[in-house]
């Protein structure tokens, strides 16, 4: 039973172990902390029956006051074993409606590795963004990055 | 000295303005010089020294600093700036109970002060709110509501910009969310209609609405508010659940009439979001027999349909109950003949399914034999299957699995590996092949596995960014496996290093106490101090807790034999000479590696943004420290010249607090104080123990070693048994354990009828035997006859491949029966036809 809610201060060391168990990019807990206090309810957790984290995506706003406000995908993560449920997309859509409703974000941006296919395919294909400028080095390991966004209020 | 000699001469007065200027100017040495000055004329004037202090604690002159200030407080006791300066540089060294109790100490020295801040800035609106969030901890709802409406009043005249509105709005929520936690939920709407208009987080305002509607009975509008939000999120268990009782038809359903309503209203649900996974998924709960068969038949098909890799796993709760179990099976090897007899689910399609059917199907029936404990069948089927679709991942990963749980290690792990390579780039086949690693003691080779995703730009020591980053399991894995391995300084390391993870998180809400109010995002604020106040009750730290007290009891009991036998810990299948031949062969791979520099770390951190991987994300300014050397790579001060007991106690204690519901933190509490001779402190552990289950066979065992423990002390001579009313109070607080004498004979009287009841199970039969060892240690042949064909003839419930384990590994170290172990191992190597340590 897979539900999907706003993540919460108890959720925040699993979604650590969830990002550290599935992505190359990993972040102390303190920056997980930054994310829950700074933009509350934006980032969202799949769980399972038993209460276990299957999922996440971990979120935030820009608040570049010279831009226009728009919310950044910090990290999605879903386990390898739990894909074809339709995670990824639920995760996101709850993160997208929270991030327009409490910040007025106006597109929502993210940052995939040249090389994953298949998250590039998940964000093109499915959660309808599209790349916008590729970043040269932007990984630590020299990797070039897909800067993508989805419009969200036109 | 004291404040007679605080006040200074005009001149001196003013050069003190000065320094408090150059301290907030961050001018230390400016500051030094001017102190200076002040202190050529007045050597005793207890604020210039502190500040002195203050400075020199900031240019790192920590030693200096500490002389300074507590100089300038023996001068000047009753100054609120110099336990100010102390506690500033107490925190700044990350002590904060120190700083706690200077802070407390300037505040009384400076009563005025809360009022002061409130009067002088009233339009500061963190001053306000800490205050609140204060009385609001200390579950003063009524003051703490009272602050903030009083706040409200005082800046009714204030321009509201874009970005005091998402400010503002968090403000109200938070002043519903202290009257929702008084329990007044009449007041609580009331409100909630009053701040509509001012907030933005609809949807919380909305849960909240729905929540407290709930809570107060009033059932028609709470439904009304649950509909919209399961359109919000139809994906929402806690939607789905307030609107189920909402309409009344919460709880288990276990009335037929509720149970046909709740259908009617599931059905209706599911028309309306057909993706929504929980609401296809939660009648499975509440429906059995023909009824359950029909509609879980309807939901494997579905998902079989879509290949799902998860479903086996998804559906454990509903296998805790024999009946669902049984019909999930018979439902899913139906499935698996007619797929591989005719290409379809059933008898009666006609439709032939794609071939992907059949690979989910039988991967689903191979879990299903595994979970039966029928290794050979489930590795038929999955290789079956594997020789049908060998490209599919999810394949490998389960029949590494059913290796495992079959007791061949190192066949699982490679059958892993072999899945990781198939796919280098995904991270989460290179932690599962890194974990099978662990399981099978390969600790340099899980380490270059897992260095394969932690390369920083220019890191020397890859395994450094593993425990900057706070990755646990591994850390946990890798003490467990250097446990095993008997390197008891390398596996405290790790024990430690999760401790000290947990201390570095514990800390974390420090700088968030300021940031928080700032942000106004008190509703998180609060989640997040409860969650640090029990942080340690997370599985990772009990989990590194029984790890380091294992590693110290078996420190403590010497190289020879430890009989710790908590049940689901000891899962080594290692023979002696098998143990030490891993054990060398890791100390090769070690020196040949350069990973000596494993666990030094500490990442230095600014503020709460700062600390990411430095990958992306804003975040590419990470310093790039090299790692330093680590002193002590094999933990050597961890576990020489320490008393290892009391070492133990440190991490048993949080371990009981934090997580009582776990027995093991009980069970080792006893095993801990009985080797301390603490019998009253064992009794409390055991106590609590026997209350979580009575009849669990180490509970047993203990009991009956601590009755002799007290028998003892009753037989000794006065003057050197225990005090009369400690005597007492132990016989009283084992007698509901143990029954009531404390004798010798009691003690054999009790494990007879232990035996009685208990015997057909083969771990209570074994803490039978060992507990007749611990009576009478003289008689080893007289307690290895009631292990005599255990496993075959008596003793044959609960034969798990970790029990066998631990029955083989007694009966030659325990009871010196070679003939008995051997014979033994026989009824084992039959029942787990796999396991490596059997055959």
């Amino acid at each position: 039973m897979i539900t999907i809610r706003p993540a919460t201060a108890d959720d925040l060391l699993s979604m650590q172990t969830c990002n550290l168990m599935n992505l190359p990019e990993n972040y102390q807990m303190k920056y997980y902390i930054y994310h829950a206090i700074s933009w509350p309810q934006i980032s969202q957790v799949a769980v399972d029956h038993s209460g276990r984290i299957v999922g996440y995506v971990l979120a935030k706003m820009e608040e570049d006051p010279t831009e226009e406000p728009h919310g950044h995908i910090t990290s999605l993560a879903v386990m390898r074993n739990w894909r074809r449920l339709g995670i990824a997309e639920k995760l996101m859509t709850q993160a997208q409606k929270a991030m327009t409703e409490s910040f007025k974000a106006k597109y929502v941006s993210l940052h995939v590795r040249k090389s994953n296919r298949a998250a590039l395919q998940l964000y093109r294909d499915t959660l309808k963004f599209t790349v916008t400028n590729i970043e040269k080095g932007y990984y630590a390991d020299g990797e070039d990055a897909y800067a993508m966004r989805k419009t969200l209020i036109e | 000295m004291s404040a007679k000699n605080r006040e200074l001469p005009a001149k001196e007065s003013a050069i003190f303005k000065t320094v408090l200027k150059y301290y907030e100017n961050r001018q230390y040495k400016k500051g030094i010089k001017a102190t200076d000055t002040i202190l050529k004329k007045f050597p005793n004037h207890g604020e210039s020294l502190a500040m002195k202090g203050l400075f020199c604690s900031h240019l790192e002159r920590r030693d200096e600093a500490h002389e300074l200030i507590k100089k300038g407080i023996v001068c000047d006791m009753t100054s609120h700036i110099c336990w100010h300066v102390y506690g500033l540089v107490h925190r700044a060294e990350r002590n904060y109970e120190e700083a706690i109790k200077c802070y407390i100490r300037a505040l009384k020295f400076d009563k005025e002060i809360r009022h002061q801040i409130l009067t002088a800035r009233p339009n500061l609106r963190a001053n306000w709110i800490s205050l609140a969030v204060s009385y609001h901890l200390l579950t003063k709802y009524d003051t703490a509501e009272r602050i903030i409406t009083t706040y409200w009043d005082s800046t009714t005249s204030e321009v509201v910009g874009p970005l005091d509105e998402f400010e503002n709005s968090e403000l109200h929520m938070y002043q519903n969310m202290i009257i929702e936690e008084s329990g007044n939920f009449e007041a609580a709407l009331v409100h909630l209609e009053k701040i509509r208009s001012k907030v933005i987080v609809m949807r919380a305002w909305r849960e909240a609405k729905a929540r407290i509607l709930l809570k107060a009975n009033q059932h028609a509008k709470a439904q009304v508010e649950y509909e919209r939000l399961l359109g919000e999120n139809p994906d929402s268990l806690e939607y789905l659940e307030g609107y189920r009782q909402a309409r009344g038809l919460g709880g288990d359903l276990e009335d037929r009439t509720d149970l046909d309503r709740a259908l009617r209203m599931f059905k209706e649900l599911g028309e309306k979001y057909p993706r929504s996974h929980v609401i296809q998924r939660m009648p499975l709960k509440f429906v059995s027999g023909d009824e359950f068969k029909a509609m879980a038949e309807k939901y494997l098909v579905a998902l079989f349909r879509k290949g799902v890799p998860s479903l086996f796993v998804s559906l454990k709760d509903l296998m805790a109950d024999a009946e669902k179990e049984r019909i999930l099976g018979e439902l899913a090897l139906g499935f698996y003949e007619s797929l591989k007899a005719n290409g379809t689910f059933g008898p009666d399609d006609k439709d032939k399914e794609p071939p992907t059917a059949y690979v989910w199907v039988a991967f689903f029936v191979a879990q299903l034999y595994d979970r039966r404990g029928d290794t050979m069948r489930a590795l038929e089927v999955i290789d079956e299957v594997i020789e049908h679709s060998p490209t599919v991942v999810d394949l490998y990963m389960v029949k590494a699995r059913i290796l495992k749980h079959g007791g061949d290690l190192a066949r699982a792990k490679a059958t892993m590996d072999f899945a990781r390579q198939i796919d280098l780039q995904d991270r989460f086949l290179n932690t599962k092949s890194t974990k099978y690693m662990l399981a099978n003691n390969e600790v340099s080779e899980a380490e270059t596995t897992m260095a394969l995703f932690t390369k920083q730009e220019d890191s020397s020591d890859p395994l450094a960014a593993l425990v900057s980053m706070q990755c646990m399991w591994f850390l946990i894995a890798r003490g467990e496996a250097y446990l095993r391995l008997g390197n008891h300084g390398r596996a405290l390391k790790q024990f430690h290093l999760i401790q000290k993870t947990f201390d570095d998180i514990y800390e974390d809400q420090v700088d968030f106490h300021t940031y928080s109010l700032r942000k106004s995002t008190i509703r998180a604020y609060v989640d997040l101090l409860r969650t640090e106040d029990t942080i340690r009750a997370h599985p990772f730290f009990a989990k590194a807790a029984k790890g380091a007290v294992r590693a110290y009891l078996e420190l403590h009991d010497g190289p020879q034999q430890s009989n710790v036998t908590i049940d689901g810990v000891d899962l080594s299948t290692l023979s002696e000479s098998e143990r030490k031949k891993a054990l060398r062969k890791a100390r090769k791979a070690e020196l040949k590696s350069q990973s000596e520099q494993t666990t030094a770390f500490k990442q230095d951190v600014s503020g709460p943004a700062a600390a990411s991987t430095g990958t992306g994300n804003n975040n590419n300014n990470n310093k790039k420290k090299p790692a330093p050397v680590d002193p002590d790579p094999e933990g050597k001060k961890l576990i020489e010249g320490v008393d290892h007991l009391a070492e133990a106690v440190k991490f048993l204690v949080p371990l009981q607090e934090f997580s009582p519901e776990d027995i093991d933190g009980w069970l080792l509490g006893a095993e801990v104080y009985l080797r301390k001779k603490k019998l009253l402190l064992a009794l409390r552990s055991l106590k609590h123990a026997h209350e979580h289950d009575a009849s669990h066979p180490e509970v047993h065992r203990l009991s009956i070693q601590l009755l002799l423990g007290v028998a003892a002390e009753t037989a000794r001579p006065e003057g050197e048994a225990l005090e009369a009313p400690v005597l007492s109070v132990l016989k009283r607080g084992i007698e509901p354990i143990c029954g009531g004498a404390t004798s010798v004979a009691a003690a054999k009287k009790l494990n007879t009828q232990f035996l009685e009841t208990h015997g057909d199970s083969m771990p209570h039969r074994l803490a039978a035997a060992q507990a007749a060892l611990l009576i009478a240690p003289g008689d080893v042949a007289g307690a290895a006859a009631l292990l005599k064909g255990i496993g075959k003839s008596t003793g044959t419930k609960a034969f798990t491949l970790a029990t066998a384990v631990r029955v083989h590994k007694a009966l030659r170290l325990n009871f010196k029966d070679e003939n008995a172990a051997e014979m033994f191992k026989k009824v084992a190597a039959a029942k787990f036809p796999v396991s490596t340590y059997f055959h």
